[in-house]
Formats: C-alpha cells, sequence, structure tokens
C-alpha cells in the first residue's frame, strides 16, 4: 500500500494546476479560519459615512512624493448636485497610517477568544478613515470582512454537504449493487426518477421547505441537507456498478462462506474498495455544492441576513444599475469562481493520480 | 485419530464411518431470459467422515454450482434449488440466512481457485484470518491471533508472524493459496471444499499445495469435497471419484478403480486424452465435440452426440444410475444389463 500511496503523491505533485489549486486552497481556508482576525472590520458592523465607499486606495507617497509607509487619506462625503450621487473626495490634508494588529471593533476569534485586535487596520474613528479594500456596501459594511466572514459558510458547506451526499450516494449504491433483484430495481428507478427532476426547481423547494423562523445555524444546516439530497444519485450509480463487478471478486465470496454478515461485507470490504473513486468524486463534487448554495442563497433562499455568503453577497449586486455604479460588489463572485476553479483543478489532479478508471462522472 | 486406527483396513473402518454429508436428488436450474437453466441436475452423493470425494469435470458442468448449492450461496430464488441436502441430520435446504453462517465457515468451509483475488486488497492476511475467526470462534484477540499464527506455522509458512501483517499483493500465489487453506481451517470445520485449489499456481507449486492437503487432511481428519478437472491431482488426493457431465453425475467409483477401470464412454474418452509418453510425436486423442451449454441440454443421454457408443436408445432416454460393479454407479445404457464393454 505504501507504494501506492507514494505514486499517488508524486504523480499528484506533477500536476501543476492542481498544484496550484491546492496552494490556493490553503491559502482560502486559513483565511477562512482566522477570517475575523484578518477582517479589518466586524462584518455586520455599519458605517454611515461610508456608504458606497470604493474601494480604498493605500498609499505609500505622500502629495511630495515622500515614502510614509502605507497609509490612507481621510475621505469626505458629498452629494453631487446635478445627478445625485454620493461622491468621496480624499481629505489630502493628514494622513493615516494602515498599522499591523491594531485595536478595532470587539469580535470572538474562532468563536472562544474575545478580543478587539485585528491584522491590519487604521487608528481612527470610522466615523473620519477607513481601509477598505473591497469598498463598502449600502449600509456602508465592509465588503472584505463580509468575504473573508461569508467564506465561512461558502467554503464549508461544500466540504459538509459533499460528506453527507457521497456518504448517502455510498450506502444506497452499496446495498443497491450488493443485494441486486428487485432491490436493486427499486433503487435505481428511484435515483432515475430524482434525476429527472430540474435541479435549480427543487432545490427551491426544497430550500422553502426550511422556515424563515429558524436561527441562521439551523438554516445553515438546513441548506446543506438539502444540497446533498440532491447531490447522492451520482455517486449512488456509479458506486453500484463498482460494486455489481467488485461482488464478483473471489474474496466477497470468500467473505460470505466464512459467514461474514451482509452489512459487514458491504462497510468493511465493499465500500473501502471503491474508496479511491469516492476520494476523487467528493473533491469534483465540491464547486457543484459551493455553485448550489451560492445559487440558492443568491435566489434569496438561502442563508439569510445576518449570516452571510458569498452567494448572499452577491445578491447585492443584481441589478445592473447597481453594477454599474459599485463595481465593487462583484468581488465575493470573483472568489467563487477561483474557489470552484481550484477544486476542480484539485480534482482533476487527484483523479489522474488515483484512478486508473478514467471516466469519473462529476456529481 | 490415534496411530493404530490409522493402521486400520479400509474395508474394516467402513463399517463404523460416520456419514457426513448426504446429497439427494439435487437440483440446481436457473432461470434466465433464454429459459430454465439447468446447471445441476439431480445429483446425489454423500461423504464420510475423514474422507476424500472428488468431483471432476470440464468446465461448466456443474461442479462448482453444486458446491456453492451445498453453501447456501445459490440464491433461491430468483435460482431454485431442490432436493436433499443433509448435514450431520440437518436439512440445509430451506434453512434460514442465520443457521446457514453458524455453519457456513464454522463447519463446512471452501478453499478457492484464485488465491489472488480470494483476499480482499485492502487489509494484511492477518486482519482477514482473524475475522473469521471473531465471526465463529470465543476467542479474545490475543488468543485467536495465537491460534493464527500457529495455524499458519503447521501449513508451513515461514516466519508466520511476519507474514500475519503482510497484504495479500505481498505474497505469491502458491503462499497466499496456503494462507487460504490456512483460513479454511481455523475454525476445524468437519467438510472443507476445494475448488480446483491448485489450477491458478505452478506445477511446483501444485505439488507442494497437493501434499500439504494430504497432510492437513490426514492429520485433522477432516472430510474433504476436491473439485478439479484434472485427473492427475485426483490420483493424488482423492478417496472416490464422481465424474460430471453436463450437470449429471456419470460416473462414481473409488479412486483406484476408476483409473484401472472406467466404466463410462465419457471417463474413458477423459482418460485416454491424457498426455502420455505413448502419444509422442501424434497428436493426441480428444473427444469430438463439444459440451452442450446449460441452456440446450440434448435429449436422453446428455453425453450421446459426442459417444462413440451410442445407442437409438441414448438418443431419447435419460440412463439412470447402475450399479454392475460393489462400490461403483454408471448412469449409461450400456451397463443396463451385465457387461458393457
Amino acid at each position: 500500500m505504501e507504494g501506492t500511496r507514494a505514486r499517488i503523491i508524486r504523480s499528484f505533485r506533477r500536476h501543476r494546476l492542481g498544484m496550484a489549486g491546492l496552494a490556493v486552497l490553503t491559502v482560502l481556508y486559513l483565511v477562512m479560519i482566522l477570517a475575523d482576525f484578518i477582517a479589518p472590520y466586524n462584518f455586520t458592523a455599519t458605517h454611515r459615512n461610508f456608504i458606497y465607499a470604493p474601494p480604498t486606495k493605500i498609499r505609500f507617497f505622500d502629495e511630495d512624493g515622500r515614502w510614509r509607509g502605507p497609509f490612507v487619506y481621510p475621505l469626505t462625503r458629498s452629494r453631487d448636485p446635478v445627478t445625485f450621487q454620493l461622491v468621496f473626495t480624499e481629505d489630502r490634508s493628514r494622513i493615516v497610517p494602515v498599522k499591523l494588529f491594531v485595536p478595532g471593533e470587539e469580535y470572538k476569534l474562532m468563536g472562544l477568544f474575545k478580543t478587539n485586535l485585528h491584522l491590519f487596520g487604521v487608528e481612527e474613528s470610522p466615523d473620519t478613515a477607513m481601509v477598505l479594500p473591497f469598498g463598502a456596501d449600502r449600509f456602508g459594511r465592509c465588503v472584505f470582512s463580509r468575504v473573508l466572514v461569508g467564506s465561512q459558510v461558502s467554503l464549508t458547506v461544500g466540504l459538509l454537504g459533499t460528506f453527507l451526499s457521497v456518504f448517502i450516494g455510498a450506502i444506497v449504491g452499496a446495498l443497491s449493487g450488493y443485494y441486486g433483484g428487485w432491490v436493486d430495481i427499486g433503487i435505481q428507478r428511484f435515483t432515475e426518477l430524482l434525476r429527472s427532476f430540474p435541479r435549480i426547481p427543487l432545490w427551491l423547494a426544497l430550500a422553502v421547505i426550511v422556515p424563515p423562523s429558524w436561527p441562521s445555524t439551523w438554516v445553515y444546516f438546513g441548506i446543506v441537507t438539502v444540497l446533498s439530497l440532491i447531490g447522492w444519485m451520482g455517486v449512488a450509480r456509479v458506486v453500484r456498478g463498482m460494486v455489481l463487478s467488485l461482488r464478483e471478486k473471489e474474496f466477497v465470496l470468500a467473505a460470505q462462506v466464512m459467514g461474514v454478515p451482509s452489512m459487514k461485507i458491504i462497510t468493511k470490504h465493499l465500500i473501502p474498495n471503491t474508496l479511491s473513486y469516492l476520494i476523487v468524486v467528493s473533491t469534483l463534487s465540491i464547486p457543484g455544492m459551493i455553485l448550489g448554495e451560492s445559487t440558492i442563497s443568491f435566489l434569496g433562499l438561502g442563508i439569510k441576513e445576518p449570516m452571510t455568503s458569498w452567494g448572499l453577497l452577491l445578491k447585492q449586486a443584481q441589478s445592473l444599475s447597481e453594477l454599474q455604479s459599485h463595481p465593487w460588489l462583484m468581488v465575493p463572485g470573483l472568489f467563487i469562481i477561483v474557489a470552484v476553479l481550484s477544486f476542480n483543478f484539485v480534482g482533476d489532479a487527484l483523479r489522474d493520480a488515483v484512478d486508473p478508471y478514467r471516466t469519473v462522472e462529476k456529481v | 485419530m490415534s496411530a493404530s486406527s490409522k493402521l486400520i483396513e479400509r474395508g474394516e473402518r467402513s463399517e463404523r464411518v460416520e456419514r457426513i454429508l448426504t446429497v439427494e436428488n439435487l437440483k440446481t436450474y436457473f432461470r434466465t431470459p433464454e429459459g430454465l437453466v439447468k446447471a445441476v441436475d439431480e445429483v446425489s452423493f454423500h461423504l464420510d467422515r475423514g474422507e476424500v470425494l472428488a468431483l471432476v469435470g470440464e468446465s461448466g458442468c456443474g461442479k462448482s454450482v453444486t458446491a456453492l448449492s451445498i453453501l447456501g450461496l445459490v440464491k433461491s430464488p430468483p435460482a431454485l434449488v431442490e432436493g436433499s441436502i443433509e448435514f450431520r441430520g440437518t436439512q440445509l435446504i430451506g434453512l434460514g440466512p442465520k443457521e446457514y453462517r453458524e455453519i457456513r465457515g464454522r463447519q463446512i468451509s471452501m478453499i478457492f481457485q484464485e488465491p489472488m483475488s480470494a483476499f480482499d486488497p485492502l487489509y494484511t492476511v492477518g486482519y482477514q484470518l482473524m475475522e473469521v475467526a471473531r465471526a465463529h470462534m470465543p476467542w479474545d484477540d490475543a488468543e485467536a491471533k495465537a491460534r493464527i499464527i500457529d495455524t499458519l506455522r503447521a501449513i508451513h509458512i515461514p516466519d508466520p508472524e511476519k507474514r500475519y501483517s503482510e497484504y495479500p499483493h505481498e505474497m505469491s500465489g502458491g503462499m497466499l493459496q496456503r494462507i487460504m487453506i490456512a483460513m479454511a481451517l481455523i475454525t476445524s470445520p468437519e467438510i472443507i471444499i476445494a475448488d480446483e485449489p491448485t489450477t491458478a499456481l505452478d506445477v511446483t507449486i501444485q505439488a507442494q499445495v497437493l501434499n500439504l492437503m494430504q497432510e492437513l487432511q490426514r492429520d485433522y481428519h477432516g472430510s474433504m469435497i476436491f473439485i478439479t478437472h484434472d485427473l492427475g491431482t485426483v490420483a493424488e488426493v482423492a478417496d472416490r471419484v464422481h465424474v460430471m457431465y453436463a450437470g449429471k453425475i456419470v460416473e462414481k467409483a473409488p479412486v483406484v478403480e476408476l483409473f484401472e477401470d472406467p466404466l463410462h464412454p465419457y471417463t474413458l474418452g477423459l482418460l485416454t486424452s491424457r498426455v502420455k509418453r505413448e502419444y509422442k510425436g501424434e497428436s493426441l486423442p480428444f473427444i469430438e465435440g463439444n459440451v452442450p451449454r446449460a441452456d440446450e441440454l440434448p435429449e436422453g443421454c446428455r453425453f450421446h452426440p459426442r459417444c462413440p457408443r451410442a445407442m437409438d436408445k441414448c438418443r431419447t432416454l435419460e440412463p439412470p444410475e447402475f450399479s454392475p460393479r460393489p462400490n461403483r454407479g454408471v448412469a449409461c445404457w450400456l451397463w443396463e444389463e451385465g457387461d458393457g464393454r
């Protein structure tokens, strides 16, 4: 077994896109864990002087071209007398330096320690100067902070949902393949029925069941369940096929002859033998889950305020006029694209590394 | 068995033998879209304690299906398993799955043809032996491991402690086959069914494994059903031989008599088509035609289209079992009255 593992790792390392994807994902997940610390502001804090403020320019040289380290100018807000649009102008009379480890709004790091230390920020009241790498939304909330905190939903929903759906899929598929006959026919027709429903309306229908009165963490698990209840069918089909061929192997017959109970044969011998497929299909189906959550949230049926996710953040960028005047609201979309692409690259690399079967069905 | 009782002549011993398995009119049919496939058709035989019975026949003649039927691994329905299989007074046909699991592996175990695929590649052989021990024996893990290693040593596996924690792919086919024999022995079963245990091995390894099986059979004094298509191995290990053709037993004989005096034309054909020195330079004799497919069996005697001595009667009527000599049985019309030579 050791040899196989070494070969898989070597072959994965040769896959450049896969390695790049893995690096990006590592960064994303690290940032996700430390989101509250890295975010300069509380993701729900509103700042009425910075409504729809564009991304802050972080400067290094002052008016005279002198090096001053990273700093920002305070912003003053005014209304354009013709278009009535908010216009922000930099007040270049003084500089506000951007520092590391500054005290700011209070939060609980990883839900445990109460602190007000942030990775970076300005030592200035958010009424006059803020550092907003991705701008602010219509309540003056820092989009960067919101993207980081939103990743806690978007990046875990895929993992949890995939785990659940692969779990269900593997068991249903193995039962179907192992027992065959009427059990198989029943399960297969049922999966086909489920698969033939149009996916998005089904998501929406199931998401509507999640009661609006639920607290946001429950809603989160509700969404995970909805996503995985729809995602397991592809896994079930392939696992069934693999089990059909595996159960004809003599070691299964041998286990039967030796009196090993069926359930033990399924869990100990059949499902573990499909593991290489399950790992690959998991990686490849995480992006689908992430996109699914984004879709549901974008359509307003998923994660609800005050919780946030990338899909929910994108919801603000729904109208064209909004996009035209505040293009930075699209930034969460970029994160979705990067995360999904990275997972796909890693999945492809894993598939090439692990599996001699090249025809892996994406879920 | 003590040394003195081993010295008792076969004839004398037969008076106090214990009949351990009796199969009567076993029918195993499969329903397929092409029709009813009679894989095993009215097969009857018995097995005594300490005896090795060989089931011989070409591939597809129903040997393995007979074995699986005894073990209750042919699912009925959809298949059709009828007749009577009596194991130490227990009727196995129609036995519940739970009761069957008590017998399967514990009292009747099996050795397979392909040692390489008979082990799950994901677990060490020790783990898989342990799984069998845990399923049937009241031992705790430490005792089970000790017993497993003892068994491995008994079948001449060098360095059994090391082998215990190795994976199947780290071993040769012959080694794995011996470990499978150990697996079948762990529970000290009454009957071991060996399904072509040497077919997938090299000739030299074959000889080793056969010797080992004989040795174990002597020491453990269990009974064995030995399934093979190789008459050479039959001569090595068996006490009695049943020749199967197209789902039926066509001839029953003690091993020496079968080779010296085959009664059925099919057996004769098999024996003459063995490789012998006299045939050097010539093409080997063979039996014309092929084994009929189980779903298009000929009427009458199933061997008649290939039989050099087929008579009109053979084409329409199935021969019953005749017993022209003591301890012999042959399903051929030639032996209906007197000598069929």
